[in-house]
């Protein structure tokens, strides 16, 4: 291969032919030369690029440790393929929740929003994903324009995952943005009920949207989604091979979504660290200060939840495309409470925290779900204590430590004597 | 589409309207009933009580728990049913008024002073144990009581309200006024209303605070147990009945004005009302686009509106510094 | 109705003259709507014993094992929690009842004598758990399942058991979707509800003679499948579908949807849904006055719907997969061993997983307890006779004869009154 031919495949890139994709590509390569040169400069702090800085010491801080996260998640399910696909397959799914936990960790840890209804970006990502990888889409035109269109069996458009997955992102975090503006003026108990009835009004409307226009099939929900491929390589095939290893579709699956899980975690710390997270953070602390400080509240609430709203629409994409096929039942009410515990109790406001509370909230529930209600029995009975006891969650972020540990006499409102505030 | 015309009046009689008037009536006088619960202790406590409509579960089976002992069926006369039926009222308040009391006590006074989020997911525990204590130890099947209480009073041609549906209607105003003379007559109504008004002052004033909180959560879930046993009387249920008759019943209390009783009455029957004729209308106001599956919609549509425009509710008593 | 296309069903329906048609050439007669409807007349058949299978070996309580022997998983996966848990543990009751007299009996290839086990995973009618059902199964080196049990989850557990080559029967999907999607491993034995809608259709009109047919459905996947399959027939046949009406699974009150049904004034409802809904429909809307006769489908077929109607469960019409109990062969021995073993009745599709089992036991039996040899052997099941009716499947994986019951309950309790066959190619 000649230079000239290296140079034409790097400039192609392997998203495939379509001539967006190959743009995109392009985007990113010009932005990965910026962020090069800007860095060589050194103009960018190093610290950047690390951007889980253990605190303190002990098993906490190794836990916060990005490395060491990083080992985890690639080794855990190698580990796996020893002991059989059915871990790899519950490992896939507390994946799936630990992209929503952080998700959902942007809307409720660092913007003090109660949003109990996280589950429509979910289904909305999923819907979106799973329409247009699917024969579904030619049933949609078909119903809207159906003079356009021949009836008769249509094989849909299929597009490229590079494309579709973002596309699904953007969809729910507009969505997101058309649930915040009804509920901007709406703070705490208030909030989570609107925000509740959101996520059961997204689940009804998508069982009935099959009349007048077929647009989700209702019940029986989306079926025949494609798999996501990348070149030649489809996720959904079973028969992948390295050596004696078998890559079943799940453990594909679960690659995709930790490097998914890894570009958020990046952009979340970036948005965490800077002047928008510290913003979210003065609205959870009191948002009539923060108005009055000069804080744009409203633009930052959808932020809020656009943002949350795009990471749990990209969750939802790649859930359609592992399962293959969608249905309402999917996406019930009890899956924005889980998410919810996962936060809680992994620690809000803290990302490391969100992702060790969906891996022990997560592994509770699924390798228990033989004994379903007794597992949930169990389950609501941790969360009474673990509120009570330990509200500020396994993995707080030092600023929750700092609200929640200090204790506060109860008729008078201040510490106790000779308790001050921790260094 | 000339069809969308056809599809406008098809089916409608006077007959339906008055009934599905009455339906609704009938079922939001029980929103009501459950309403005033979530009422009253979000006034006290600003706090929605999620486990609230899990306490109303917990009624609809003690209340088949007793009926079943007696060996109830439908040809049972009234003179076994009507004394059977009171004491599954009893038994019902009686365990109802208790777990509200233990609920309040184990998992919303710990975090009296805790943020916003503590208590709801506390509540949100609760509602997980007694629903799956629920579903583990008793069934998760439906249940439904034989019919009991038969019998009913023509009204049109084809509409008849039946002794049930009186029954409901009756009883839930009864409560109400009950609550009303309680709330104003006596010690603990007086602390509830100052505690709801302001409760740093009440304190002062020398109000305890524990006292007036355990009273709340006992009346509410005594009123939510009477609510339980009207229910089996005419609808199904299982262990999730509780969670979706509690939004539903939230929803009414925010619709009248939170904190305020004749205010959660009007939530519920507006809420019943909207419900029956939104189902049972809907398709044909929309040419079949929505259909009747879209109930639940009405609800949480409602609510969301009268948050919006009017946030503190129709019959506002104290507007409340939250927008 | 939704993706029935490509689907060849050859031969009319093929009446049994089981049932005696009130006004049997009702459609045509004018103006007379409520003149050719009488419900009431169609009567259950007397019960008729068939030929008890002399092939039925006995079941005793546990087999003694042989020590030594190589053990066979065979997998099941149903719905064992939840509020639908009365169908699944049937269905792995039956399957159970199918291991222990195959152990008992002795099952062996080629020399080797095997003993089965039976490894029962929950899905709880929700797809993601039943991935991780079939995964489990999947490591745990099954050669092939019964399962699932209602379709939703059976369809996205099917794939992963194409994947692995896995055989799998399931005794009570009836989505059309499960076997057109060209696994060659997804199998069923019994009918598809694009079959037994418009079954309960021709019943609803050419056998009632009811022209005004309101029609129900609970908005879940097979509730509504089923109830569109209706209404389509419906039309075909010349009646009126005065008024559709949906319901959520989770409602437990149905006066709205009532009312406005009554207004259309139909003489038969169809309600497509499970025994949870129907049940207390049916109370419901004898209270508010509706005086029409009320059919549903095989979800509505079982105790619980008639426990919850209470008394008004008399004169309900559902159908059901499968030849009703005095026509299925081994029923009464079936039963028999049932109730000794679990000390309860048979809820409902026990049969058919009892028979599925045994069809794979067959294949262990003629070609080993090889996964290849297992879905040859299933796949060219031709004939085979079992509890509830012969089977042969068809190359998409359903039954060539495709049997429905309706039944009507009397007395408290469900009879037969007429069967439909359907002869697929």
């Amino acid at each position: 291969m000649s230079f000239l031919d290296i140079f034409q495949a790097v400039l192609h890139g392997p998203f495939g032919d379509f001539p967006f994709a190959i743009l995109a590509w392009q985007a990113i390569l010009v932005g990965a030369i910026y962020l090069a040169v800007r860095l060589l400069r050194g103009r960018i702090p190093k610290t950047a690029l690390l951007p889980l800085r253990p605190v303190g010491r002990g098993a906490s801080a190794v836990l916060r440790n990005i490395y060491v996260l990083v080992a985890i998640g690639l080794l855990l399910p190698l580990a796996e393929l020893f002991t059989g696909g059915y871990l790899i397959s519950v490992t896939y799914s507390i994946e799936l929740y630990v992209m929503l936990s952080i998700g959902l960790n942007i809307v409720v840890g660092f913007t003090g929003l109660l949003d109990l209804g996280y589950v429509a970006f979910f289904a909305v990502g999923a819907y979106v994903f799973g329409i247009f990888a699917s024969p579904q889409l030619a049933d949609v035109v078909h119903g809207t324009l159906y003079f356009l269109v021949p009836s008769g069996p249509a094989a849909g458009i299929h597009i490229s995952m590079w494309v579709l997955l973002p596309i699904a992102g953007l969809v729910a975090a507009l969505f997101g943005v058309l649930i915040g503006l009804p509920t901007l003026r709406l703070r705490g108990d208030y909030l989570a009920i609107v925000t509740l009835g959101f996520g059961e009004i997204t689940r009804i409307f998508a069982n009935n949207l099959d009349t007048p226009v077929n647009i989700t099939n209702g019940p029986s929900g989306v079926t025949d989604i494609d798999p996501i491929w990348i070149g030649n390589y489809s996720f959904g095939d079973p028969n992948h091979y390295l050596g004696p290893f078998r890559f079943t579709p799940f453990l594909n699956y679960y690659y995709l979504v930790f490097v998914l899980i890894l570009i958020t975690v990046f952009f979340v710390n970036r948005l965490a660290n800077s002047r928008v997270g510290r913003a979210w953070g003065a609205i959870r602390e009191d948002e009539t200060a923060a108005e009055v400080a000069g804080i744009n509240t409203r633009n930052l609430k959808l932020l809020a939840y656009a943002s949350g709203g795009f990471f749990g629409g990209m969750a939802g994409a790649v859930f359609a495309a592992g399962q293959h096929i969608i249905a309402p039942e999917s996406f019930q009410l009890f899956v924005s409470i889980l998410v919810l515990c996962m936060v809680v109790a992994g620690g809000m406001g803290s990302i490391p925290g969100s992702i060790l509370g969906a891996v022990v909230v997560g592994a509770v529930y699924f390798l228990t779900s033989q004994f379903q209600y007794l597992s949930i029995l169990v389950f609501g009975i941790l969360l009474v204590l673990l509120i009570i006891l330990r509200p500020q969650g396994i993995l707080p972020s030092t600023q929750r430590k700092l609200e929640l540990e200090l204790e506060v006499d109860e008729a008078s409102g201040l510490p106790p004597a000779g308790e001050t505030l921790p260094a | 589409m000339a069809n969308c015309l056809n599809i406008l009046t098809s089916g409608f009689t006077v007959d339906g309207l008055v009934q599905q008037l009455i339906n609704g009536l009938t079922l939001g006088s029980i929103y009501a009933l459950i309403a005033l619960g979530y009422s009253m202790v979000y006034g006290v406590l600003e706090l929605i009580n999620f486990a609230h409509g899990d306490v109303f579960m917990i009624g609809t089976f003690v209340v088949l728990g007793v009926v079943d002992r007696f060996g109830l069926t439908d040809q049972s006369s009234l003179v076994v049913v009507i004394p059977a039926l009171l004491v599954a009222m009893i038994a019902a308040m009686a365990v109802c008024a208790a777990l509200g009391f233990t609920i309040e006590k184990v998992a919303y006074r710990p975090l009296r002073n805790a943020p916003r989020l503590a208590p709801l997911i506390s509540a949100i525990g609760v509602s997980f144990v007694l629903e799956a204590w629920v579903a583990t130890y008793v069934s998760a099947n439906y249940f439904t009581l034989p019919n009991l209480i038969q019998g009913e009073i023509p009204i049109l041609s084809d509409v008849s309200i039946s002794y049930v549906q009186i029954l409901m209607f009756v009883a839930s105003l009864a409560m109400m006024f009950f609550l009303q003379q309680l709330v104003q007559r006596t010690h603990l109504g007086r602390g509830m209303r100052a505690v709801a008004q302001d409760r740093d002052a009440a304190a002062l004033m020398g109000v305890n605070m524990n006292r007036v909180v355990s009273f709340t959560f006992v009346i509410g879930s005594a009123l939510a147990a009477v609510a339980a046993l009207l229910w089996t009387l005419n609808f199904s249920f299982n262990q999730t009945v509780g969670f979706i008759a509690g939004l539903k019943a939230f929803t009414a209390a925010v619709i009248g004005g939170i904190g305020n009783i004749p205010g959660a009455m009007l939530g519920g029957f507006l809420l019943g009302l909207a419900e029956s004729l939104g189902a049972g209308y809907i398709s044909n106001l929309t040419c079949g686009v929505f259909n009747s599956s879209y109930q639940n919609v009405f609800a949480f549509a409602f609510l969301i509106l009268m948050l919006v425009l009017r946030p503190s509710g129709i019959l506002r008593e104290h507007v409340s510094e939250r927008a | 109705m939704f993706r029935t296309r490509g689907l060849a069903v050859l031969a009319s329906a093929t009446l049994l003259p089981l049932a005696f048609a009130c006004g049997s050439t009702g459609s045509g007669s004018g103006g007379g709507t409520a003149s050719t409807c009488k419900p009431d007349s169609v009567a259950a058949v007397p019960a008729q014993t068939a030929a008890f299978s002399a092939k039925l070996a006995s079941v005793v309580h546990r087999a003694v094992q042989t020590a030594n022997d190589p053990i066979i998983k065979i997998g099941f996966i149903g719905i064992l929690s939840g509020q639908y848990a009365s169908y699944g543990v049937d269905e792995q009751r039956g399957a159970q009842l199918a291991i222990d007299a195959a152990n008992a009996a002795g099952v062996s290839y080629n020399g080797t004598s095997y003993t089965l086990q039976l490894d029962s995973q929950d899905d709880a009618a929700d797809p993601t758990k039943g991935a991780q059902g079939a995964t489990k199964l999947v490591d745990d080196q099954v050669v092939a399942v019964i399962g699932g049990t209602f379709s939703g989850a059976t369809i996205a557990e099917s794939k992963i058991f194409s994947d692995n080559g896995i055989t799998q029967i399931s005794p009570s999907a009836t989505n059309p979707k499960y076997t057109s999607q060209g696994f060659k491993t997804a199998f069923r034995v019994v009918g598809r509800d694009d079959q037994q809608g418009p079954a309960d259709a021709d019943f609803i009109v050419k056998t009632l003679g009811c022209l005004n047919v309101g029609v129900m459905d609970d908005k879940s996947q097979y509730g509504q499948g089923l109830a569109d399959a209706v209404n389509a027939q419906v039309t075909v046949d010349k009646g009126t579908v005065v008024d559709r009406e949906h319901v959520d699974t989770n409602q437990t009150d149905f006066s709205a949807q009532l009312t406005t049904m009554k207004g259309h004034n139909p003489d038969v409802i169809f309600y497509g849904g499970y025994s949870a809904q129907f049940g207390p429909i049916v109370q419901q809307a004898r209270r508010l006055g509706i005086k029409a006769t009320f059919v549903s489908g095989d979800g509505s077929q079982d105790a619980s719907a008639i426990q919850l109607a209470g008394s008004d469960a008399e004169g309900l019409f559902a159908s059901n997969a499968g030849p009703a109990p005095s026509l299925q062969p081994g029923y009464a021995a079936f039963q028999a061993a049932y109730k000794a073993k679990y000390n309860a009745d048979i809820f409902q599709y026990a049969p058919q997983s009892f028979d599925a089992t045994n069809i794979i036991i067959s294949a262990i039996k003629a070609g080993g307890a090889d996964k290849a040899a297992i879905l040859a052997g299933v796949t060219a099941t031709n004939n085979y006779q079992g509890v509830a009716q012969s089977y042969t499947f068809t190359s998409t994986g359903d039954v060539k004869e495709s049997i429905f019951t309706i039944y009507k309950v009397e007395s408290g309790a469900w009879k037969a009154v007429k069967a439909v066959t359907l002869n697929v190619s």
